[in-house]
């Protein structure tokens, strides 16, 4: 809050330099405290600012000063506080809070309560508002991206309906989830795509085991908070009122940033002659790659006011966001309205807190993925003969069937519904109360909802349809429900013993439950989903619905000491039940222990005037994941579609094992044991500062599906916890105000991540398993062994390539393979597979600088890199292959591999594996604070965006970034929606 | 009022630690079965087990199919190489990772699974005679699951309790298994009802299995007895409710449930029971123009051009081939846009099992005689209608007249029978050469061709892209993940 309030008096000095003087001559008073304990402040010192004059606080913290003529403000300093400026209104009597330097330093939100940054212990990465990527998001957590070392922010293609995948240390799992947990405003497991950037103030990221323990079960793959924007309470009896409306707005274009280069009419004709095959050619040229996409044009405007005064401060918010996709027909619209209000009470010894947010969306989609689907759009488009018109002569779409699901993809994207509707609700109440100083007690009770509605349907006359039309109507909805206590102590004893303890509790439910009904043959193409009483043909299963729901109820305590800001010890524990687990295993134990020692205080290095910060922390805590389905641990019946009992020849509904799963009472939670030393430094008074952290980390008992021999096992999978994988890794966080005066300042953040993992084993004496084969392949021709491109073995990381070694091609056009043994050859069944290279990445570096000119100008850029990591490019395997010519498109690259003679059909191996390394410039922006003569108006800026303006990369399909998620990453299969690039321009007001 | 909410704050900490796990949408373990229709469901999964056996999901049938002498997925350039599955088959290179091999395993054992299962839970009960009848009909389902197994895999574990299955168990001795199996049918027959419900196990399905067995003897003992085989073809003869069709094709249209000549098929429909896709795999892609269908067809396998020919002009069984110009449902030439237009004529000889870009686009489209056996009604979707007969009783006859023949007798007049009803030319002097050319014929596509090449000697012959094999090829390895799993299964 107090950063926020600073900003804005920040601008308000922009806005003063600028002002064009007004005469104004008067006498004010009033009174300058300290702003946390109220004393008054002796000797401050007031400046007036357009015209000369000032004023001494007296030993009752009071002043008394003439504002001379061409006077717009003044200024207040007092040594070891922060200078305020404030602009001269009508108001005469001012009561003046000075802040404490020592207050200013950043507060970090740790989990269940707050510590200075400067206290910390554990491995926590704090980016404020400030900082964040700006422009065209299409989802807030697109902002951290590049922001903090070790979180990588990854989304492969630009579809606006697609969620980002975030990674924290190299999170890993089998079949768990690899996601960080989401904590909102204190609530655990809202979903952050809901929230409107402009409304969130900080993320706060818990990297270590040692940080995030405090949320045990879930915290396995890292924390994030997020803090959502409050004006602050004013407290201390003053009767000053600051309401500021902020009103922004963007309008951004969006573009392919680039695409496929396939063949044109022209070429595929000569192709033709030259081979002297003949094809059918319907005589036009038709670039089908820029037939399916377009410019994006995409807006928000957000309105938001807030207040506060002695007892009461709110902040509301609704915003309006309208992204069109670059691939005709994708589109997402939303709406989110966001009211946080805090009251204190009792002498400020209650506070509540209200916070109410709500969101509508609504997306289009349009089918890209499923691979050679007959309904996927960007496939579509690559096999369409560019001889292929776009329309006949009668208007209608043009369709021939020159293969089995060749259609049209202008019109899949004109005929085919698939829409979807969510509306989200959060709500959270807390009380807090003093009971005695420094001693606390709260409740915190919250209710989230996320309802989605989806509307599809695929008219009977469109030939990509292949049911004689086809309607559905889905329903998905979550609802959570939180309630926590606690209590918080913190006091000092003798000065130097710093102590706070806090002891909570906390139950929450998730609930899932859902509904579709879907028929075929429409017998109205007009009325579409709307109506699905107009479906003739109903199948068992066509109507179906589920619900389940699971409990987690926890226990958890921490202890923070220091002696004298010189020593810091943090210890944690966590008691936490979920009931996705095995009977014997529901509970579970999380504990953390970390410590730290300000070096700087120490008399080591009071010598050394330039060290202005020096501090080591070490750390170590467990953790768990839990992201797995509820009900896996025990066996339960569900229906398994129809069977005709054979001895009356009805037909019924027959019931299996659903899953088709052993019941494992011991099933638990995935153990991540993690430890962390950091390193946090500052020189020359903190100019340069940072950190460098360093973890080991080990999961074990992580859970898979494991195949069991039936007989004598029930039934063929279990799930169980056998497996470990380590990561180890560094990072690296340097910051340097570069340039730091009057006319420019320069801020600049530079983050570096490693991390080395290590899949350890795959099970253990009981489940076993010898290497999951995954991320397999698939496409038009594609032959060869099994189409498979990774395994997780021992020794090796996830993500690691397994393919058969390219070695060129035969005199006859055939792919030729290195063997076991180190010859070659054409059976790709009898080539080795090796390993190849890796989806992981090696390391990534983000590089953000902000500049601020004295005449208002600011400009900020971040860039983003990359490195070592490889993609295995399919589209490429498959549309690089002269065999489909003359009669499927291809890309340009087939006409070489046709002159080089290749004549194979397409078969996995290391030819088609890229490395994929790049740097990005993710976002520049140019802002220009403009002055305003107007006192209504306090600031207004506009500025210029640009998010993905330059890629550097050596990988040739449309994206090098990946969705990293569970052990399926790394794979680029025609069903890439087009990275773009967007310029946005942008208006801020406040009033 | 401070006490008051210090005592709300414990009286909610103290409330909330508890939590009931509960399933909402299944059924748990412990409240199932709920009602007598899901007790009645129990003998169900076991015969639902037989579906899969007919597509890629259990590969059975493709299994007995593609290994012999009378089907082929032609590699139709970048089509139908899938990793060389099909290609493996019907070279006999396959090896104990082919998917064949892996999925028929699991399934044939899924069924004896289901089989032990619903026999174990029911043998607190034997004593009513319903449940008699039911463990009875269980007991022969097992049977046959065994029957497959021994007759693909030879030794592999006999298993025959659910709650008493051994963790890890050993592998047994095919003619142990083969002992064990008839006598439990030999038991049971008795018990079973003699009725036209082609779904249900009967006296005709459980004789018929014993046919089956004795007819092999040789193959899974050692030992040839002809004898018995043919004593139980009299069997199902003498029941007198199966008889032969007017028309050789009849069993197989679409509405074939209550054909009197079959004996013992798995259920299929298009909507409820789906699994059937015989016709997706074989027509050419344009072929959904032809029958009116909802989805396009996938262009793949074709009768070995040999076989094809060994059916004479005039059978009326020729007509199950579709071979010739093709045509739309409303009479119109179909020519393929993927052929460059050429008129879609399906020409019964294949250049090669593998079509490369050297063939031209008609050589790799539109060759190898398609089987069009079992009806393709109009409208049709991806899932076929038509009943699976494991069992039928042209099948019987034959193997009637082949027990004769074996024992030094004539079987002429059962073949004959089968030949005129096709309207195939008058024969005599049936020797076991020309009864196995005849039961080719007959019994085409029916998943019997690999089992009677064996008997007959001829499995690892050379044969169209095929060399001799070698006689392992008799059976298939058992998976190597099943290996992996149970080291026993190795020795």
């Amino acid at each position: 809050m107090k950063r926020h309030l600073l900003g804005l008096s920040k601008f308000g000095m922009l806005l003063i330099a600028l002002m064009v003087t007004h005469l104004l001559s008067a006498q004010i008073t009033g009174k300058v405290i300290d702003s946390e304990s109220n004393e008054p402040l002796i000797g401050a010192y007031l400046k007036t600012i357009g015209a000369k004059g000032g004023a001494i606080t007296d030993a009752n913290g009071k002043f008394s000063m003439k504002v001379a003529s061409g006077a717009t403000g003044f200024e207040v300093s007092f040594i070891g506080y922060t200078s305020q400026k404030f602009t001269l209104t009508n108001q005469t009597d001012y009561l003046i809070k000075l802040v404490s330097e020592d207050k200013l330093d950043e507060v970090l939100v740790i989990g269940y309560t707050v510590q200075k940054k400067s206290d910390k212990t554990g491995a926590v990465a704090q980016v404020t508002a400030e900082e964040l990527n700006k422009g065209r998001l299409s989802d807030p957590i697109q902002g951290l991206q590049g922001k903090a070392a070790g979180v990588n922010v990854s989304k492969q293609g630009g579809d606006p309906n697609a969620g980002f995948s975030v990674n924290i240390r190299g999170a890993a799992g089998f079949t768990s989830g690899t996601g960080p947990l989401y904590v909102i405003d204190g609530v655990v497991g809202v979903d952050p795509t809901t929230i409107n950037p402009d409304d969130i103030e900080s993320f706060n990221v818990l990297k270590d085991a040692a940080s995030a323990a405090i949320y045990g079960s879930r915290a396995a793959n890292g924390v994030i908070i997020i803090t959502t924007k409050n004006s602050g309470i004013k407290g201390g009896g003053t009767a000053t009122e600051i309401t500021t409306v902020e009103y922004s707005s963007f309008v951004s274009l969006d573009q392919v940033a680039n695409k496929l280069d396939f063949l044109d009419a022209n070429e595929i004709r000569d192709y033709a002659d030259s081979k002297g095959v003949s094809f059918i050619d319907n005589g036009a040229n038709v670039n089908w790659m820029d037939e399916i996409y377009r410019t994006g044009v995409s807006q928000q405007h957000t309105v938001a006011f807030s207040g506060s005064d002695a007892n009461t401060s709110y902040r509301a918010s609704l915003s309006t966001n309208n992204i069109t996709g670059v691939l005709k027909g994708s589109s997402k619209d939303r709406y989110i309205g966001r009211l946080n209000i805090t009251q204190k009470a009792w002498d400020d010894k209650l506070t509540l807190n209200a916070r109410m947010s709500g969101t509508l969306e609504k997306n289009e989609y349009v089918n890209y993925g499923g691979g050679i689907s007959p309904s996927n759009i960007i496939y579509q488009a690559m096999i369409r003969n560019p001889t292929d018109p776009i329309k006949n002569g009668d208007g209608e779409w043009y369709e021939l069937n020159r293969e089995f699901n060749y259609n049209n993809p202008l019109a899949i994207i004109d005929q085919f519904e698939n829409e979807r509707d969510a509306k989200r609700l959060l709500g959270n109440f807390g009380v807090d109360y003093e009971i005695l100083k420094g001693l606390n007690a709260s409740i915190n009770l919250a209710y989230i909802r996320d309802d989605d509605e989806s509307f599809y349907f695929e008219p009977s006359f469109a030939q990509a349809n292949n049911t004689q039309g086809l309607g559905r109507r889905s329903y998905n909805n979550r609802e959570s429900r939180l309630i926590e206590e606690k209590i918080n102590y913190t006091n000092v004893f003798n000065k130097v013993h710093s102590i706070s303890a806090m002891a909570g509790h906390s139950y929450q439910v998730d609930a899932y439950d859902g509904f579709s009904a879907q028929g075929k043959d429409a017998q109205s193409d007009y009325v579409t989903s709307n109506n699905l009483g107009t479906l003739l043909q109903l199948e068992p299963g066509s109507i179906s619905s589920y619900k389940n729901e699971s409990g987690f109820i926890s226990l958890f305590s921490r202890a923070i000491y220091d002696y004298d800001k010189t020593y810091f010890f943090t210890a944690s524990v966590r008691r936490d039940y979920s009931s996705k687990f095995g009977a014997n295993n529901e509970w579970g134990w999380f504990p953390a222990a970390s410590a730290a020692w300000n070096v700087k205080k120490s008399k080591l290095l009071q010598q050394y005037g330039d060290v202005s910060d020096l501090k080591l922390r070490v750390g170590y805590g467990v953790t768990g994941n839990q992201n797995i389905p509820s009900n896996v641990d025990v066996v339960s019946y569900g229906p398994a579609g129809t069977a005709i009992n054979p001895e009356t020849g009805e037909t019924v509904i027959s019931f299996e094992n659903s899953g088709d799963i052993n019941a494992n009472p011991n099933l638990k939670w995935e153990q991540n044991g993690e430890l962390n030393i950091g390193l946090d430094f500052g020189f020359f008074k903190n100019k340069i500062s940072g950190s460098l952290e360093y973890y080991r980390k080990k999961t074990k008992d992580l859970i898979y599906r494991y195949e069991l021999p039936v007989p004598p096992n029930k039934a063929r999978y279990i799930y169980a916890n056998a497996g470990e994988i380590e990561n180890n890794g560094i990072e690296a966080t340097i910051q340097a105000f570069a340039i730091n005066n009057d006319n420019l300042k320069w801020k600049t953040v530079a983050t570096f991540a490693h991390n080395k993992q290590n899949t350890v084993s795959l099970g253990n004496d009981q489940y076993n398993v010898d290497e999951i084969r995954t991320l397999y392949v698939s496409g038009r021709g594609l032959v060869g062994g099994e189409n498979w491109t990774q395994k997780v073995v021992p020794g090796y990381e996830i993500g690691t390539f397994f393919l058969p070694v390219y070695k060129g091609i035969s005199s006859d056009g055939s792919f030729l393979f290195e063997t076991e043994a180190g010859g070659v050859t054409r059976d790709v069944s009898k080539a080795s597979r090796q390993a190849v290279g890796s989806a992981q990445p090696d390391f990534i570096v983000g590089w953000s600088n902000y500049f601020e000119f004295r005449n208002g100008l600011d400009i900020s850029f971040a860039f983003r890199s990359v490195v070592g990591h490889q993609i295995i490019n399919v589209t490429r395997m498959v549309f690089s292959n002269p065999n489909n010519l003359p009669t499927l498109n291809v890309l340009e690259e087939a006409l070489d591999e046709d002159a080089r003679g290749l004549t194979s059909s397409p078969i996995v191996s290391s030819y088609y594996l890229e490395d994929a390394s790049f740097i990005k410039l993710d976002n520049a922006s140019i802002g220009y604070n403009i002055p305003v003569n107007n006192k209504k108006v306090k600031n207004l800026r506009v500025y210029l965006n640009g998010n993905n303006l330059l890629l550097i990369t050596g990988y040739s399909g449309l994206d090098p970034e990946l969705n990293y998620s569970g052990i399926e990453f790394g794979r680029d299969q025609y069903d890439v929606y087009p990275r773009t690039r967007s310029i946005t321009f942008g208006l801020n007001a406040t009033f | 009022m401070k006490n008051l909410g210090y005592l709300l704050l414990v009286l909610i900490a103290v409330s909330c630690t508890k939590y009931e796990d509960k399933i909402y949408d299944r059924v748990p373990e412990t409240k199932f079965p709920e009602n007598e229709g899901q007790a009645a469901l129990r003998v169900i999964p076991t015969y639902q087990e037989l579906a899969d056996l007919i597509d890629d999901a259990g590969w059975w049938f493709w299994a007995q199919e593609v290994s012999s002498d009378e089907i082929v997925f032609p590699v139709r350039l970048t089509d139908w190489d899938d990793g060389g599955k099909w290609k493996v088959l019907h070279q006999h290179e396959w090896d104990n990772n082919t998917d064949a091999v892996n999925s028929m395993w699991s399934q044939l054992y899924d069924g004896v699974f289901e089989a032990n299962k619903a026999i174990d839970e029911l043998l607190p009960f034997a004593a009513e005679p319903s449940a008699q009848s039911t463990l009875a009909k269980l007991k022969s389902l097992r049977a046959f699951y065994y029957y497959l197994l021994i007759d693909n895999y030879g030794d592999v574990p006999y298993i025959t309790s659910f709650f008493d299955a051994p963790e890890e168990p050993f592998k047994e001795e095919r003619s142990v298994i083969y002992a064990g199996i008839v006598k439990d049918l030999e038991e049971v027959a008795p018990l079973l009802p003699v009725n036209t419900n082609k779904y249900a196990v009967s006296k005709g399905m459980a004789f018929t299995l014993l046919v089956k067995l004795y007819l092999n003897a040789e193959t899974y003992t050692g030992t040839e007895n002809w004898k018995k085989a043919e004593d139980y073809c009299d069997s199902v003869i003498s029941l007198g409710v199966y008889n032969l069709e007017a028309h050789a094709l009849s069993p197989f249209i679409a509405d074939n449930e209550n054909s009197s000549e079959n004996i013992f098929t798995i259920p299929f429909d298009e909507f409820d029971l789906k699994g059937f896709r015989l016709h997706m795999r074989t027509l050419h892609y344009l072929g959904n123009q032809t029958y009116n269908m909802t989805v396009g067809p996938w262009n793949g396998f074709a009768a070995v051009e040999d076989h094809y020919n060994t059916f004479e002009n005039n059978d009326v069984r020729k007509e199950g081939f579709i071979v010739g110009q093709q045509y739309s449902s409303s009479g119109a030439k179909l020519s393929d846009a993927g052929a460059a237009g050429a008129d879609l004529v399906i020409d019964p000889y294949i250049p090669a099992l593998v079509l490369t870009s050297s063939n031209t686009p008609e050589e790799i489209r539109m060759s190898g005689a398609r089987v069009g056996k079992y009806e393709i009604e109009d409208g049709i979707g991806e899932n076929l209608n038509n009943d699976f007969p494991l069992f039928r009783y042209a099948d019987v006859l034959l193997m009637k007249a082949e027990c004769m023949i074996r024992q030094g007798g004539n079987g002429d007049s059962y073949i004959q029978e089968i030949r005129s009803r096709a309207k195939a030319s008058s024969k005599s002097g049936f020797t076991l050469d020309m009864l196995l050319a005849e039961r080719g014929r007959e019994m085409f596509c029916e998943g019997h061709r690999r089992q009677d090449l064996i008997r007959f000697g001829k499995f690892n012959t050379a044969w169209w892209e095929k060399s001799a094999s070698s006689p392992d090829r008799k059976t298939f390895p058992i998976p190597q993940w099943a290996i992996d799993a149970n080291p026993n299964l190795a020795k």
